[in-house]
Parts: structure tokens; C-alpha cells; sequence
């Protein structure tokens, strides 16, 4: 049964006298109370607070003229009023709120021509400000009558908002509810706007929700969704039968109104000329800075202020490629454009500029000592060329305990891990040893190898649990050749010498790896002698199977 | 029990007066006013006056940090976000 009907049949129910024109005004209220029980929220200030995403997420259908769906909405709304518990009045009575403002919406938008059975209730009300396009009708014609209708792509009800009327609707009992919505009492809050008055108000709100770059202006929303929906669908495609069709959220495009020019500068003029509109009545002072902030950023002393603004600098070019890969025509590989970006992104990152070969190298660290910056080149390395990546695996490498050291704070290093696994299978041999030559060699004044420091941190011990790994595997292959090479030597005494120094360390002092490659024992088997492999199996402490 | 928000976004909002405030997120406005439901007074019950109050609306300016429950929140993708805030007369 259609909520309209109803109200047809009992027009003098309504509380107190009301002009037929009206009436469909003061239902709405009486529902609108009905459903607000313990809050005194008037409507219009519920509305006004309403966060604009959310109206974005469940009022912008325009498109339900067709009144059979405008009655199962409602029967909706009433069996949502309905349900045994649903006590949370604060979040309800927003909910139904905002329910009943996308009834009124609706009401709002609908064409003329759907509402042929109440000629009294169509008003000049109804129509609203030339600003707003009319509904398009043949959009409305292709509509499905029944529920859930199948919004169009300008709908945006959040998909698991979605999913709940669609339960509600189905569990709803087929006789209607035992309130009965007429006998409340008089609503003191009745026609205290008109209808036109509730329309400009709500055009006034859905203004806001105008854009013409959602992507951009709502970034953080259209992406969230996305990974959820794309989750959703990993899910169903495990077999997890959800019954749920996960809407396509887009922001409806509504024709923007005219860009203005608010500040206009005349030439020679002192200052600005004050352009007043509607939008903005008063904008004298321009408070928005213009030009760039260089100068002032390099008169700051700290340096750390100066690397963390590099970094931001840096943070901006990868948004940039990693926008232009991920909406990139399909082919797979980099457009010349994104190279170049990538190029340019890289070369700030070595800071070549510096002449200073220790400074450039020292720029480097500065990012890789904060976590904004691991978080940066963690992003970045999927992008570099294979050349440019291994660069920045043997840098890392070679000043490891340095880095491993400034890291004790963050322990954020292993965010590199993955990436950096990945470049690691791009390693020639000679380009293997001399990374990890840095780590063997005694620094003066000491008795302590760098290495022990790399031993005792996760990351340490898993990226040079990784070389050691592919360097075996690149040996192994190798060994074909059978002739005694400088290289391999060299690896033959790496790894000792490594063994040793894993054999040395108290087993409590030891890192747990993040990953431990398979072949790492082996390895030792090969090169070290018993004892010291039964050492190692001790302190790795993996499962030794013969 | 049926509820329409797909989530509840508890948080805690810390004021510049030092007063927390742990609720339900209602609604935020441009100026960042904040209504929160369900609302209760963390840290210390040194405000009792704060006892019987179930919602408020806290104005923007008097807010200090807001505290957002983690899984709720993709960290990274916020980040990001804030990071392509279109800049200024870049349109």
C-alpha cells in the first residue's frame, strides 16, 4: 500500500486544519516526528549539519519519480521504524533523517508528469530554481519499478547503505505497521516553511555537492571506496556469496555554476578591485598566498625542517606517476612523460646537484633516516628502472649501519623490505660483493665489523639474509664455468667470514628475520665446516631436516 | 538491532581547554564544528559537569586533536589525500 493512497483516504486526520496543498507538508512532518521520538531536532538544522560526504552518500537520487518505488520507500522508512530494537536514537533519528530528507528529495526532483492521481498536490511549489537542469524523463522511464531500483549513475548511496534497505525491504512483513502515524500529537513544529522555502534550502545544500573533479576533490573518499569494493568483490570471488552488488559511486555532475573571477587585478591598479556576488559578498583581503614559500623555507635553520620539506616536495612528483600509472592508457609499460617524471623524481632523490659526492650521498641518508622518507623510496622503487633501483639497493646497503642505527627510533626500515627483495634478484654478483664488502671491513679503531650492528636488526638480518640468498643462487648457477674465479673467491670468504660473525653473536643479540630464504643453510653448509654449521643451526634456529 | 550507518566512527576529541571527549561522530560542517553522540568525558571525570550530557556539538575553533579509530581509517590513502589538497590559485 502506497503511502499516498493512504493519505488520500483520510484527510481529515491530520492534525488540525490544513489547506489540501499542505498536506503532503505536514505528513512529512508527522512522519518526521514520529520518527525523531526523543530528539527535538527541528528538520532544517538537522539538514544544515548534515557532513556533506554523507549527503553525498545517500541523497542525491534524483531519479525515483516513479511512485510505486516512492511507496516502498516509505513502507521502508515505516518498517525501519518498526523494527523490534532499533534504539539508537541519536544515529536513527539521523538516519531516518536523512532517509526522509532523500524522500524529500526525491519529491523534490520529480518531474510534473509522475504524479498524475493527486492533482492537488502538484503546486507551483514544486517547481524550483532555473539553475537546476530538469530531470531528464526518460531517464525516469527506464527505471525499474521494483525494489531495489536500479539507481542510476548519478545515484550515490554508499553500497553498504545500500545493502541494509535491501534487507530491511526484504524482511519487512507484507501488513503494514501497527502505528499509526495520524494519531500523534499535534506537531508543534508544523509548516513552519513552506514547501518552496524547504526546496531552496535543499538546492542550497546540494549545491555544495557540485564538482566537477571528484577525484580530486573527494580523494580520499572515491579511494577508500574503491579498495573497498574491490575488496568486496575479492571476497565474492573466494566464494564468500555476498548477495551484494556494490553500487558505482560517482558524484553527480550537475551543470557548476558560472566560475567567477573574484579577485580581479587591474593592471596598474594598487592592490585588488573588490568584485562582490552572491557567492561571496565580502572578499576584500586576499588572504591566500601566491607565489612559492622558497625563500622562506631556506632561511629556516633546522635542517631537519629542510629535509622534511624536500621529502614533501619529492611525496608530490610520486603522487603525480603513481596517478599517471594507475589511470595510464593500457599499455603496460611508462609513457615517455611518466619516465621523465620518474627521471626527475630520482635524480632529486640522489641530489645530484650537490658537487659533493659525500653530500649527494649524505642527502640521501637525510630521507632514509626519517619515516616519511622510507615511506617515499618504499613507493618509488617499483617505478625505477632496474639500474636506477639497484643504485639505490647497494647505497642502502653499503651505509646500512648507519641507517640501522638512526632507524632504532621509527623501526620503520621495513617497509623497504618488500621492494628492495624485489631489486635484489636483479643483482649481479660483483655488484653483490661490493655492497656487502662494506659491511666486512674493519673500520679503524675498532675490533667490531659493521656487520654485527646489521645482525642485531630485523631488517639488517633479513636484507642480508636476502644477498646471501641470491648471491648463493647466482653461484650455483654459475658454477658451470668450474674455473677458479676472483669473484667467487671473494664470496667464499664473505661467507665464512659472515658465518662467523652470525656464530659469534649471542643467540638472544640475533634479529629475526622477516624472511628466510631457503637456501641459506645450505649455503653455509658448503663453505663452513661442522661445528660451525651445527653454531649456526643453533642460532638460526629453523627446523633442520636431513 | 539495525542501524543505516555503515560505521561508527568513535573517536575521542581533545579540546584546548584539556577536556577529552570520547563519542560517536555525528557531523562535521564546514568550519569543522563537530557533533558527537553517545558522548562520555574520557581521561579524568574531573568535569562532572559533563555527566548527564549525551550529545554536543563542539565548536571547530576549541578543538585540538581528534582522535580516529585506526581500522577505520586508511592512513596512507589520508596522507595522500592531504597531500593533493588542491593548491591555491593552481586551478
Amino acid at each position: 500500500m502506497s503511502f499516498f493512497f493512504f493519505k488520500k483516504n483520510w484527510p481529515g486526520k491530520t492534525c488540525g486544519p490544513l489547506a489540501p496543498e499542505e498536506e503532503l507538508v505536514s505528513a512529512c512532518h508527522l512522519e518526521k516526528e514520529e520518527e525523531n521520538e526523543g530528539e527535538e531536532e527541528e528538520e532544517e538544522e538537522e539538514e544544515e549539519d548534515l557532513d556533506p560526504d554523507l549527503e553525498q552518500e545517500e541523497e542525491e537520487e534524483n531519479d525515483l519519480g516513479d511512485p510505486t518505488v516512492l511507496g516502498a520507500v516509505h513502507n521502508t522508512q515505516r518498517t525501519l521504524l518498526s523494527s523490534p530494537g532499533v534504539k539508537a536514537p541519536g544515529v536513527l533519528g539521523m538516519s531516518l533523517a536523512s532517509l526522509h530528507f532523500l524522500w524529500q528529495t526525491l519529491d523534490y526532483l520529480s518531474p510534473i508528469p509522475f504524479w498524475p492521481t493527486f492533482p492537488s498536490t502538484s503546486s507551483p511549489a514544486r517547481h524550483f530554481g532555473p539553475r537546476l537542469p530538469s530531470p531528464d524523463p526518460t531517464l525516469f522511464c527506464s527505471l525499474l519499478t521494483s525494489w531495489p531500483p536500479r539507481f542510476s549513475h548519478l545515484t550515490q548511496l554508499h553500497p553498504q547503505h545500500q545493502r541494509i534497505l535491501q534487507q530491511q525491504q526484504h524482511s519487512q512483513t507484507p501488513s503494514p505497521p501497527a502505528k499509526k502515524p495520524w494519531c500523534q500529537q499535534p506537531d508543534p513544529y508544523a509548516n513552519l516553511m513552506t514547501r518552496k522555502e524547504k526546496d531552496w534550502v535543499i538546492k542550497v545544500q546540494m549545491v555544495q555537492l557540485q564538482s566537477i573533479n571528484p577525484r580530486l576533490d573527494d580523494y580520499y573518499y572515491q579511494e577508500y571506496y574503491q579498495k573497498l569494493e574491490k575488496k568486496q568483490v575479492d571476497e565474492e570471488l573466494l566464494g564468500r556469496r555476498n548477495q551484494v552488488e556494490s553500487l558505482k559511486l560517482v558524484t553527480p555532475y550537475i551543470q557548476k555554476a558560472e566560475a567567477y573571477e573574484s579577485v580581479v587585478r587591474i593592471e596598474g591598479s594598487l592592490g585588488q578591485v573588490a568584485v562582490s556576488t552572491c557567492f561571496s559578498p565580502r572578499r576584500a583581503i586576499d588572504a591566500v598566498p601566491h607565489g612559492t614559500q622558497e625563500q622562506d623555507i631556506e632561511a629556516a635553520s633546522s635542517q631537519r625542517l629542510r629535509v622534511l620539506y624536500r621529502i614533501e616536495k619529492m611525496f608530490l612528483q610520486l603522487l603525480e606517476i603513481e596517478e599517471g600509472w594507475k589511470y595510464r592508457p593500457p599499455q603496460p609499460c611508462f609513457s615517455e612523460q611518466q619516465s621523465n617524471q620518474v627521471e626527475k623524481l630520482f635524480q632529486t632523490l640522489k641530489t645530484q646537484e650537490q658537487n659533493n659526492l659525500e653530500e649527494a650521498a649524505d642527502g640521501f641518508l637525510q630521507v632514509l633516516s626519517v619515516r616519511k622518507g622510507k615511506a617515499l623510496v618504499a613507493r618509488l622503487l617499483p617505478f625505477l628502472a632496474q639500474d636506477q633501483a639497484i643504485t639505490i639497493l647497494l647505497a642502502i646497503t653499503h651505509h646500512l649501519p648507519l641507517l640501522v642505527r638512526r632507524d632504532v627510533a621509527d623501526q620503520a626500515l621495513q617497509m623497504l623490505f618488500k621492494p628492495l627483495g624485489k631489486c635484489i634478484s636483479h643483482l649481479t654478483l660483483h655488484e653483490l660483493l661490493q655492497g656487502l664488502q662494506g659491511l666486512m671491513l674493519l673500520p679503524p679503531g675498532s675490533s667490531e665489523r659493521p656487520v654485527t650492528v646489521v645482525l642485531q636488526n630485523q631488517f639488517g638480518i633479513s636484507l642480508l639474509y636476502a644477498l646471501l640468498s641470491h648471491g648463493e643462487q647466482l653461484v650455483s648457477l654459475d658454477s658451470s664455468l668450474e674455473e677458479p674465479n676472483s669473484d667467487h673467491t671473494a664470496w667464499t670468504d664473505m661467507v665464512v667470514l659472515i658465518a662467523w660473525e652470525i656464530a659469534q653473536m649471542p643467540t638472544a643479540s640475533l634479529a629475526e628475520p622477516l624472511a628466510f630464504p631457503s637456501n641459506l643453510l645450505p649455503l653455509f653448509c658448503h663453505h663452513v665446516d661442522k661445528q660451525l654449521v651445527q653454531q649456526l643451526e643453533a642460532r638460526m634456529e629453523f627446523a633442520w631436516i636431513y | 538491532i539495525t542501524t543505516l550507518f555503515y560505521s561508527f566512527f568513535k573517536s575521542v576529541v581533545e579540546l584546548k581547554n584539556d577536556l577529552s571527549i570520547c563519542g560517536t561522530l555525528y557531523s562535521v560542517d564546514q568550519y569543522l564544528n563537530i557533533k558527537l553522540t553517545n558522548i562520555s568525558v574520557t581521561d579524568l571525570e574531573k568535569y562532572p559537569h559533563m555527566l548527564s550530557v549525551k550529545n554536543c556539538l563542539i565548536q571547530g575553533s576549541v578543538v585540538a586533536y581528534m582522535q580516529l579509530p585506526a581500522d577505520e581509517i586508511h592512513k596512507q590513502l589520508l596522507q595522500d589525500a592531504a597531500r593533493k589538497e588542491p593548491l591555491p590559485q593552481k586551478q
